[in-house]
C-alpha cells in the first residue's frame, strides 16, 4: 500500500474510533502509532511515541496553559462573575435587551481574566439567565445570547485556543493575544447589535427596559471589587505585550495576582481554591494528552505525504486563492458543528496551515484570527455547539431546541463579523504590526 | 461497584491530588523568578523546572482526568444506540485503550532507561530527565488502572443483563 493511502486508511480508522466514543487523543495515539509502525518502523514508531509524550508534557511553551487556566478558575471560583455583571448591567442596561447586552459586556471581560469558554459560559449564565427569567425575557433570547457571549474569550486574550495554534505553528503567542482584542470586541458588539435588532423588532422578546444609571453609579459599580482584578490582568497581559513577561510568565503573574486579591477580599476559601486546583489538572491534563496525540498523529500524516499531496493538489487547482479561503473556511464551519475547539485546531492545522499560509501566502497570525472566529461561531451552532450545552446545564428547564432556536441571530452576526475581517484583514494585523 | 474501579478511582485522586500541588510548585517558581530577575539575580534553571513540573502535573492527573470522564470524546453517534450495544462498545474501546495506555507507558519505562544509562541530564541544574519520564509512565499506568476498572465494570454490568 502507497504511503497516501495508508495515511487516508488511517484517518477513517481515526473517524471509526471517534465514532465508538474513543477519547480523542488516545484515538490519535493509536492510529498514529500503528501508522508510523507500518510507514517506518515499530522500533522507530515505539521511540517516537516516548519521546513525542515526554516532550509534550515537558514544553515550557504548553505550560502557559496550567498557569492561565488557573488564573481563570480562581476568577471562577472567587465570584467575580457576579460584580462583573453588576457593573455590566449598570454601564449598558438601559437598552434594549439591557441584560441581553450586559451578559456580552461581562461575557468579554470574563473572558478576558478567564481564556474558558465553557467556564465564562457557565459563570456568567448562572447569574444572567435568573435575572432575565426574573424580568420575563424570552428563554430563546436569554440563553442564545449567553451561549454565544461566552465564546467571546476565544478571541480576547489570554485565549487557550491561541497558544495551542501559536505552538502548532510556532507563532509568537504575543502577537495572537493582541491580534485578537479588535475583532473580540467587534465580535462582542455585532452581539450587542443582533440583541438590539431582534428586541426592536419585537419588543415583547424582553419586556422591561431599565432608566440609564449615572456616571457615578457606574463607577461604584467597577469600584466594589472589579478594578484590583482588572489591574491583575492589565498587569498579566500587559507586561506579555511589552515583551516583559514569557506567556508562561504573563499566566503565573495573573494567577499568583489573583489569589493574592481574592485572599485580601476574602472571597476565596480552602475549598474553592482546591476546587480550582482540581479543575486546573483537569483542564491541563485533557488539552497536553490531546497535543500528545496530535502530534503522533501528525508525525504519521507528515510520512503518508497526506498534507503535501493535498497542499500539492490544491496548488495545481485552477482556482482563485480568495475562493479556497472560502472552501477551507467551509470546512472548517462545517467540522467546527461536529468537532470541539482544540482537537479541531490540533487536527486541522498541519493540513491547512501549509495549504494557507506557505502555498496561498496569507499571513498566518490572520489566519489565527479567522480560525478563532470560526470557532468561536462553531461553539455555539448544531449539534456539537458546546457552550448550548453548558447554558442548558445551567437553564435545565429550557429545551435545547429552544436555545438552538435563539443562536441563528447571533450565528448571523458572527458570519457578518468573519466577513469583515476577511475584506479588511488590517483590523486583524494593525495591533500586532503596531508590537514590531 | 467493582474493587478496581473503586482502587483505581483512589489512587488516581491521590495522584492529582499531588499533581495539584506541582501546579502551585509552578506558578510560585515562575513568579518567584520574574520577582528575582527584577533584582537581577533570577533563579537559575526556571524553564528547565517549570518543563519538569508541568511534565509530572500532566503526567500525574492523566488518570484522575479519566477517571471523571474529564477526555474528550465524540457522544453524539453512540449516544444513539440502545444501552447494550452501547456498553459493548464501550468494552471494545476500554480494552484498546488500556492496550494503548499499557504500551505506552512500558515503551515511555524503556525511554527513561536509556536516558539513564546515557546519562542524559538537563544544561544548567544537570538534573536528570530520566526521572520525570518514570513520573509520566507511573501516569500512563495509573490511567491504565482507571480503564481497566471501567472494563470490568462494564462486562459485569454486561452479564447481569
Amino acid at each position: 500500500m502507497s504511503p497516501t493511502m495508508t495515511g487516508f486508511v488511517g484517518l477513517f480508522a481515526f473517524l471509526v474510533l471517534l465514532a465508538l466514543r474513543m477519547p480523542i487523543a488516545i484515538s490519535m495515539g493509536i492510529v498514529g502509532l500503528a501508522g508510523f509502525s507500518y510507514l517506518v518502523s515499530p522500533d522507530a514508531a515505539y521511540r517516537m511515541l516516548a519521546s513525542e509524550i515526554y516532550t509534550s508534557f515537558a514544553s515550557y511553551s504548553l505550560s502557559v496553559i496550567p498557569m492561565f487556566t488557573l488564573m481563570g478558575y480562581l476568577a471562577y471560583q472567587s465570584g467575580i462573575g457576579t460584580r462583573l455583571f453588576t457593573f455590566a448591567y449598570k454601564a449598558v442596561g438601559h437598552f434594549n435587551g439591557g441584560l441581553a447586552m450586559a451578559s456580552q459586556v461581562a461575557c468579554a471581560i470574563f473572558g478576558a481574566v478567564c481564556g474558558s469558554s465553557t467556564a465564562t459560559t457557565a459563570t456568567i449564565g448562572s447569574i444572567a439567565l435568573p435575572e432575565m427569567k426574573k424580568y420575563n425575557y424570552d428563554d430563546s433570547l436569554a440563553t442564545a445570547s449567553v451561549a454565544a457571549g461566552g465564546a467571546l474569550g476565544i478571541l480576547i486574550p489570554p485565549s487557550t485556543i491561541f497558544v495551542i495554534y501559536g505552538v502548532s505553528t510556532e507563532q509568537s503567542i504575543a502577537r495572537l493575544f493582541v491580534a485578537g482584542i479588535v475583532p473580540g470586541i467587534l465580535l462582542m458588539i455585532s452581539y450587542m447589535l443582533a440583541i438590539y435588532v431582534m428586541t426592536k423588532r419585537n419588543p415583547a422578546l424582553c419586556p422591561r427596559v431599565e432608566s440609564r444609571a449615572s456616571a457615578q453609579e457606574v463607577f461604584h459599580a467597577l469600584r466594589d471589587g472589579l478594578i484590583e482584578t482588572i489591574a491583575v490582568f492589565i498587569i498579566s497581559i500587559g507586561g506579555l505585550f511589552m515583551g516583559f513577561f514569557t506567556p508562561t510568565e504573563a499566566g503565573a503573574v495573573g494567577a499568583a495576582g489573583v489569589l493574592v486579591v481574592t485572599i485580601i477580599g476574602r472571597t476565596m476559601t480552602w475549598g474553592k481554591f482546591n476546587k480550582a486546583l482540581a479543575d486546573t489538572t483537569k483542564t491541563t491534563a485533557m488539552i497536553l494528552f490531546m497535543v500528545a496525540g496530535a502530534i503522533i498523529f501528525t508525525r504519521f500524516l507528515g510520512i503518508s505525504r497526506i498534507p503535501s499531496e493535498i497542499a500539492e493538489w490544491v496548488g495545481d487547482l485552477a482556482l482563485p486563492r480568495f475562493f479556497i479561503m472560502l472552501i477551507v473556511l467551509l470546512i472548517y464551519l462545517i467540522l467546527g458543528c461536529l468537532i470541539e475547539m482544540i482537537p479541531l485546531i490540533l487536527l486541522t492545522i498541519p493540513i491547512f496551515y501549509p495549504i494557507m499560509v506557505d502555498g496561498l501566502g496569507y499571513d498566518p497570525i490572520w489566519f489565527g484570527v479567522i480560525i478563532c472566529m470560526i470557532v468561536a461561531i462553531g461553539v455555539i451552532t448544531p449539534p456539537v455547539g458546546i457552550n448550548v450545552y453548558v447554558v442548558k446545564g445551567v437553564a435545565k428547564d429550557v429545551p435545547l431546541q429552544t436555545v438552538f432556536r435563539g443562536v441563528w441571530s447571533f450565528l448571523i452576526a458572527g458570519i457578518l463579523c468573519t466577513v469583515l475581517l476577511i475584506a479588511f484583514p488590517q483590523i486583524v494585523t494593525f495591533l500586532p504590526n503596531l508590537l514590531d | 461497584m467493582d474493587i478496581v474501579c473503586k482502587l483505581a478511582g483512589k489512587f488516581s485522586y491521590i495522584l492529582d491530588f499531588i499533581a495539584r500541588w506541582f501546579v502551585v510548585a509552578l506558578m510560585v517558581l515562575v513568579v518567584g523568578n520574574v520577582i528575582t530577575r527584577l533584582f537581577g539575580s533570577p533563579i537559575q534553571g526556571t524553564i528547565e523546572w517549570a518543563e519538569f513540573l508541568t511534565a509530572m502535573a500532566v503526567g500525574l492527573s492523566l488518570a484522575y482526568c479519566g477517571a471523571q470522564g474529564g477526555h474528550i470524546a465524540l457522544e453524539f453517534f453512540v449516544e444513539k444506540l440502545n444501552i447494550k450495544v452501547q456498553g459493548i462498545f464501550q468494552s471494545v474501546i476500554d480494552l484498546f485503550s488500556l492496550a494503548f495506555l499499557s504500551l505506552s507507558s512500558w515503551r515511555i519505562i524503556l525511554y527513561a532507561n536509556d536516558l539513564k544509562l546515557s546519562g542524559q541530564v538537563s544544561l544548567t541544574t544537570q538534573t536528570p530527565y530520566y526521572l520525570f519520564i518514570y513520573v509520566i509512565a507511573f501516569g500512563f499506568l495509573a490511567y491504565g488502572l482507571v480503564v481497566l476498572g471501567s472494563l470490568i465494570d462494564n462486562l459485569r454490568k454486561g452479564v447481569q443483563r
